[in-house]
């Protein structure tokens, strides 16, 4: 049992405090039991007869108060100690600002006057009222939320636009402005590529291989998902692109998205064909000719747009480590898997790094089964089997109603990579670690077990289980980078340095022809 | 103007208004982040939502913020002087012979809780109209006596606010704006008429300040002219009353100013000697005088068209009514009344507690009381607080009023004026709650005070208010 | 009710002079004081009954008097200083303490029950282990104590009533609380267990070592005869009257579980006394 003793010297509360204090005591989260007496012979008595005696509070004389504190299992009760100590001091310390909350955007304003951006995560029925009231004060606005209707989205975008102010979202997991991460964010060097992204951890993955790469970001700015539909229109992508190109830090713009509705599109390369700065374009999936035709750069995945930007932003090429793909390694890999182990599960908390990953292992097998799939007959649903190769997108909205997200909350994913590893069909498990501003603080030390015993499982049944695992991060980001890469590698796990390699290397690992 | 490229010139700094994991992130990267606590507006009624977006529409909200600047400029330059003493059947406007006068919103004898009908009984026995109390309960609910609310007689009244024709009441003159306020005086001790009790000594005491106390101050003031409350009230605060559960400082100078008048008057030494004394006994004797002057500054700011400024706040022990200036006359938004939180004397139990009452949440509408919290540390640890909690709680109330009144000022927080002028819309949009100070009285008639401690007002009442002055501005629109 | 009050023998030593000395606690409703001949000293807030050694104040809250803990207090006839404040004895009535009378009435028993039955009530339901066990333990030693008075063992009545000292929670131990409580009888004239009043100088010597010196004090008064005049009144109802609501509401309210610890005290020595007067 974990048991702390306070001994509070020649202390008298009334017995009408010290029940008071008992009570806010038992109220401290972790805290199993406290109790108080005065340090006398008998009281100490009846401590040793039930345990909880301990060195403290043999010392204590009648006249001192013993406050024995019980903690629950998996406490650890220094820190408890601290919070019941918290909770029994009487306040004296005047609160610092930080202490101070408001109720509202209008009051925060008020007290804040230089306050430029509001970070909206409220319920998504209450999102548009409270981002209305954030533009109307004059603030650029970051939304969060989801669960935003299009109407909403639209009058707020078209608000905003008047005002000459951003409305990043609804539905947006990421931005850096002047060097500041908001939300989902990886810590990068400042540079001069602007980024305008729709997609929350491609917008990650392209300011992470700008990093890479030797390049920095002057400003990336999200737009929500649903922008570049034919509804909205775009209208936070155009503003973006504008104010990129009138921004004197930015030299080369990134544009990152899944391919847009047509009349987007149109009105994007109308914009890119007048733009004096380099403009290199990703929507996943899109169409090159399309793209070149507007005098864009075209950038098959996230990794090839860092690059590319990088170069034009005045990187030397031949500096660059542009982390080719390990032909040695897929042979490797190859000759350890069984003619039976055929088939790639991705599992991904990155909802873009699953759509890229798949989208370049279809490429060369065909045919994949996806949550996200757009096509009704390679949908799988959740809790269905995995079949042929199979990619989830555990971000995806069917998984998270009322849980966190898997950047926030990996454990979701737990159950799945284990149970991947009972198929004897499976050869490949690809997997994606997200660090940054927002993420889990040790993302790899909550999959570890579960990798653990996936390679167990296989290797009992006498086969090789290839763990394919991206860690989308920099070295600048709160989490150790390169301790959780070591920690991966020290369970067999194989590395990959882009979501563009995981998707080359897993598609790699199973095909069927010698390279 | 803020642009986005302006944006990217200048240092960020981010309002966060939800999950404070981001405000953690902000914070770690050196961003100037201050955190907004996120409650559903309105407790998410759908009606009152659309209603408040109707108010913050274009065209409208401009009119509202005007007729509120209005409103708060006429509490602000409200001049409330103490001008005489009087009964209540000679002064106070539409009090009758068979007339009760009561706290908070209308209220019927049989839902009266039981320090109301305590009251009102000791007061039918004091005016001779009934022999006993028995005989005082028969009357009250025969239908003789006619009830009727304080607040719509140009009147407050402590707690159970009980206010019969032949007792003396404070008469208080705006000085800016004319309008004139009546309050009964303060009975000193715990156990007294407007918590209920009603026993001999309660109505021995209500017969020698009829004969004696309610004379000799009438005579006073006669000599005396006028007395500036408004000045008195930002002394007090000054020297650490928040006006509303502590008046020592409050009631140390009303009688340094009477004192001069009170011994001029004609009584003897002897009845001179017994007020005296009867003001020493209790620090509350100038309560009822505060209150006089934030009724006389709320009902100057009150009719105001298009305003959501709360102009009263007032509590029968049964209900919980507002009024807001922006609807005219006596339209009253309900509400139960609520639980009033904190310690008790010695001897009684939470169960024993009355629920909220009294017209004193006058001082709070105005500005005073539970909103200035922070002036009067003394009394911090009555609800519980530290000085630190009280200072948060007036710059919290300050995220729902108007503005701030400069002639009344909190020196803790570097004369910060009083938050002033309660929007409702502020109200629902922040779900933050006025806090009132106040008194409690047992729940049962004929006992009196056991307590003092802090009350919300329920929401429903703000939500009421919003519907209809939606209603009434869209009539207004027509 | 209003005027204030002075134990007569606080006033006497006040009268004496050179009166010096420290303060040693401060509570909302009172104020301990302890002289340099280490005697401890109450002021009290005007509500709380007459206690032993004890003046009251016209003050609702002592603890926003900013009195505070080891600030000097000196005193005469004519007034008492704390720190910087003040107090006038001028005026103050002084009070003594009666010795009443062990006068037993027909409700004695149906009291006993009564009693018995509403405290029996007022029990926290869901102890901790330790709350359990130190409950296990005043029960255990409270009966031990009650038994040993029926039986006149004066050996054991000496060893519980010793084994109670310091025992439980509280500012003052519930053990010392019941011991209180058993004083409380005891100080009776003509008290059926008058005899074995002397023990308890010896419970009072060790309980300077053995419980904390608020609650020593408490009972060392209580053995001068000097009970707060809630705890007697309640006894006194206890023998004497049909209806003890009031009293008992009283003596219930005394620190947040003492009054109740000192009922059970009361309880014990009375019912003792009940069941011997009728022989069984």
């Amino acid at each position: 049992m974990a048991v702390k003793t306070i001994i509070r010297k020649n202390t008298y509360f009334d017995s009408v405090s010290l029940m008071a204090l008992s009570t806010k005591a038992n109220g401290v989260e972790g805290v199993k039991q406290v109790n108080i007496a005065m340090g006398t012979t008998m009281n100490k008595d009846v401590l040793k007869n039930t345990g909880l005696l301990q060195k403290e509070a043999e010392d204590a004389k009648p006249g001192d108060l013993m406050i024995v504190i019980e903690g629950d299992e998996g406490y650890d009760m220094d820190e408890l100690l601290k919070n019941v100590e918290e909770v029994m001091e009487r306040k004296t310390a005047q609160g610092e600002d930080k202490d101070v909350t408001y109720s509202s955007i209008e009051a925060a304003v008020k007290q804040h006057k230089e306050a430029n951006v509001a970070v909206i995560s409220v319920p998504g029925a209450y999102a548009s009222r409270v981002a209305g009231k954030a533009l109307r004060e004059g603030l650029h606005v970051m939304m969060f939320s989801d669960n935003v209707s299009l109407e909403d989205e639209i009058a707020l975008k078209k608000e905003a636009h008047e005002r000459g102010l951003l409305m990043m979202g609804p539905d947006c997991g990421t931005a850096i402005l002047n060097g500041k991460g908001l939300c989902f964010a990886n810590e990068v060097r400042k540079g001069s590529i602007g980024i305008v992204a729709a997609s929350g951890t491609g917008a990650q993955e392209v300011s992470v291989r700008i990093h890479d790469f030797g390049g920095g970001v002057s400003q990336l700015i999200g737009t929500g998902g649903r922008d570049l539909s034919e509804e909205v229109g775009g209208i936070m992508m155009l503003d973006g692109i504008k104010a990129l190109q009138e921004d004197e830090g930015t030299k080369t713009i990134i544009l990152v998205s899944k391919p847009p509705a047509k009349k987007v599109a149109d009105k994007i390369y109308e914009v890119v064909k007048k733009s004096e700065k380099p403009i290199v374009i990703c929507f996943l999936g899109g169409v090159k000719d399309e793209i070149e035709a507007s005098g864009a750069i075209y950038a098959k995945t996230t990794k090839q747009a860092a690059l590319q930007a990088v170069i034009l932003s005045g990187v030397p090429e031949e500096t660059i480590n542009k982390h080719s793909l390990n032909l040695q390694l897929i042979e490797e890999v190859k000759a350890k898997l069984t003619p039976e182990q055929k088939y790639v599960r991705g599992l991904f908390c990155g909802g873009t790094i699953c759509s890229e990953v798949a989208y370049l292992v279809k490429e060369e097998v065909g045919e994949i089964y996806s949550n996200i799939s757009k096509d009704p007959k390679y949908i799988i649903g959740n809790l269905e089997d995995s079949k042929g190769h199979t990619f989830i997108d555990f971000g995806d909205d069917s998984f998270t109603q009322g849980r966190p997200h898997p950047m926030i909350d990996p454990s979701l994913r737990l159950e799945r990579i284990v149970k991947e590893a009972k198929d004897p069909e499976v050869g490949v498990i690809a997997i994606d670690m997200i660090l940054g501003y927002g993420s889990h603080m040790d993302p790899v030390g909550a999959t570890l077990p579960a990798i653990k015993e996936a390679k167990k499982i296989a290797a009992e049944a006498g086969r090789h289980l290839e763990i394919l695992a991206f860690v989308l991060g920099t070295e600048l980001d709160p989490q150790v980078f390169d301790d959780q890469v070591e920690r991966l590698m020290a369970e067999g796990v194989t590395i990959s340095s882009s979501s563009e390699n995981t998707g080359l290397l897993s598609r790699g690992f199973i095909s069927k022809e010698a390279k | 103007m803020n642009t986005i490229n302006g944006l990217f010139k200048n240092e960020l700094e981010v309002v966060n208004v939800g999950l404070e994991m981001f405000q953690a992130d902000l914070s770690d990267q050196g961003v100037k982040v201050s955190q907004v606590n996120f409650l559903p507006p309105a407790e998410g009624d759908v009606e009152v939502l659309e209603a408040l977006d109707y108010l913050d529409s274009p065209g409208i909200k401009e009119k509202i913020d005007l007729a509120n600047k209005e409103v708060v400029e006429k509490i602000i330059n409200s001049r409330p002087a103490l001008v005489g003493f009087d009964q209540a059947i000679n002064v106070i406007p539409g009090m009758k012979k068979n007339m009760i006068i009561h706290a908070g919103p209308p209220v019927e004898w049989k839902n009266m809780c039981g320090a109301m009908r305590g009251a009102v009984t000791g007061a039918l026995v004091f005016e001779g109209l009934a022999k006993d109390i028995e005989d005082a309960e028969r009357l009250a609910a025969s239908g003789e006596i006619e009830f009727s609310p304080c607040h719509e007689h140009a009147t407050v009244g402590s707690m159970a606010g009980v206010t019969s024709p032949s007792m003396y009441v404070h008469i208080v003159e705006n000085k800016t704006y004319g309008n004139v306020s009546y309050t009964n005086l303060s009975e000193q001790l715990s156990k007294i008429l407007r918590m209920g009790a009603n026993d001999q000594s309660v109505i021995d005491r209500l017969i020698w300040m009829r004969d004696v106390l309610g004379p000799m101050l009438k005579e006073a003031m006669e000599i005396a002219g006028e007395i500036d409350l408004r000045l008195l009230l930002s002394q007090a605060l000054h020297m650490g009353d928040e006006c509303h559960n502590r008046n020592v400082a409050g009631t140390t100078i009303l009688i340094q100013a009477l004192t001069p008048y009170l011994v001029q008057t004609s009584f003897s030494t002897k009845d001179k000697v017994d007020v005296f004394n009867f003001v020493a006994s209790s620090d509350y004797f100038s309560g009822p005088t505060w209150m006089a002057l934030a009724k006389n500054a709320m009902d100057a700011a009150h009719n105001v068209e298009y305003s959501s400024v709360v102009t009263t706040m007032a509590r029968n022990g049964y209900e919980f009514g507002v009024r807001v200036s922006g609807l005219e006359g006596n339209q009253w938004f309900t509400g139960p009344a609520q639980v009033v939180v904190g310690p008790l004397f010695a001897g009684f139990k939470a169960e024993d507690s009355g629920l909220d009452i009294g017209d004193s949440a006058i001082t709070e509408t105005y500005g005073i009381g539970g909103f200035a919290m922070s002036t009067a540390p003394a009394i911090v640890s009555l609800v519980g607080g530290t000085v630190n909690d009280s200072i948060l709680t007036t710059k919290k109330m300050g995220e729902i009023t108007v503005g701030e009144n400069p002639n009344v000022t909190i020196p803790i927080l570097n004369f910060l004026g009083i938050p002033t002028g309660i929007d409702i819309r502020k109200v629902l949009e922040t779900g933050v709650l006025p806090l009132i100070d106040t008194a409690i009285a047992h729940k049962e008639p004929g006992i009196g005070m056991i307590g003092a401690g802090v009350v919300n007002p329920p929401m429903e009442c703000f939500k009421k208010a919003a519907l209809a002055l939606r209603d009434r501005i869209k009539d207004l629109e027509k | 009710m209003n005027e204030l009050m002075i134990h007569d023998k606080f006033l006497e030593r006040l009268q004496e002079g050179n009166f010096r000395g420290t303060v040693h606690s401060v509570f909302q409703k009172a104020i301990n004081i302890m002289d340099e001949e280490g005697i401890l000293y109450t002021i009290l807030k005007k509500e709380m009954d007459k206690g032993p050694m004890a003046l009251h104040v016209l003050e609702d809250d002592l603890s926003c008097l900013n009195i505070n803990v080891k600030d000097p207090v000196t005193g005469d006839e004519h007034q008492l200083i704390l720190g910087k404040v003040s107090i006038s004895l001028k005026e103050m009535i002084p009070y003594g303490f009666l010795q009443r009378e062990y006068r037993p009435s027909p409700f004695l028993a149906s009291n006993i029950k009564k009693v018995r039955l509403q405290l029996e009530e007022m029990k926290d339901e869901n102890p901790s282990p330790y709350g359990r066990e130190v409950e296990r333990l005043l029960n255990e030693r409270l009966s031990h104590l009650k038994n040993a008075f029926m039986r006149d063992d004066e050996a054991n009545i000496l060893e519980a009533s010793l084994k109670l000292i310091g025992l439980g929670p509280g500012l003052t131990p519930s053990g010392d609380d019941m011991i209180l409580g058993i004083l409380s009888v005891l100080n009776l004239k003509n008290t059926p267990h008058e005899k074995y009043r002397y023990l308890y100088e010896q419970v009072i010597e060790h309980a300077y070592t053995q419980t904390n010196i608020l609650s020593y004090f408490g009972l060392k008064r209580a053995y001068d005869g000097w009970i707060r005049q809630d705890i007697t009144d309640f006894t006194i109802a206890m023998i004497e009257k049909e209806n003890i609501e009031k009293e008992l509401e009283k003596i219930l309210q005394i620190g947040s579980s003492s009054g109740q610890d000192i009922a059970y005290g009361i309880l014990s020595l009375l019912e003792a006394s009940d069941i011997e007067r009728k022989g069984v």
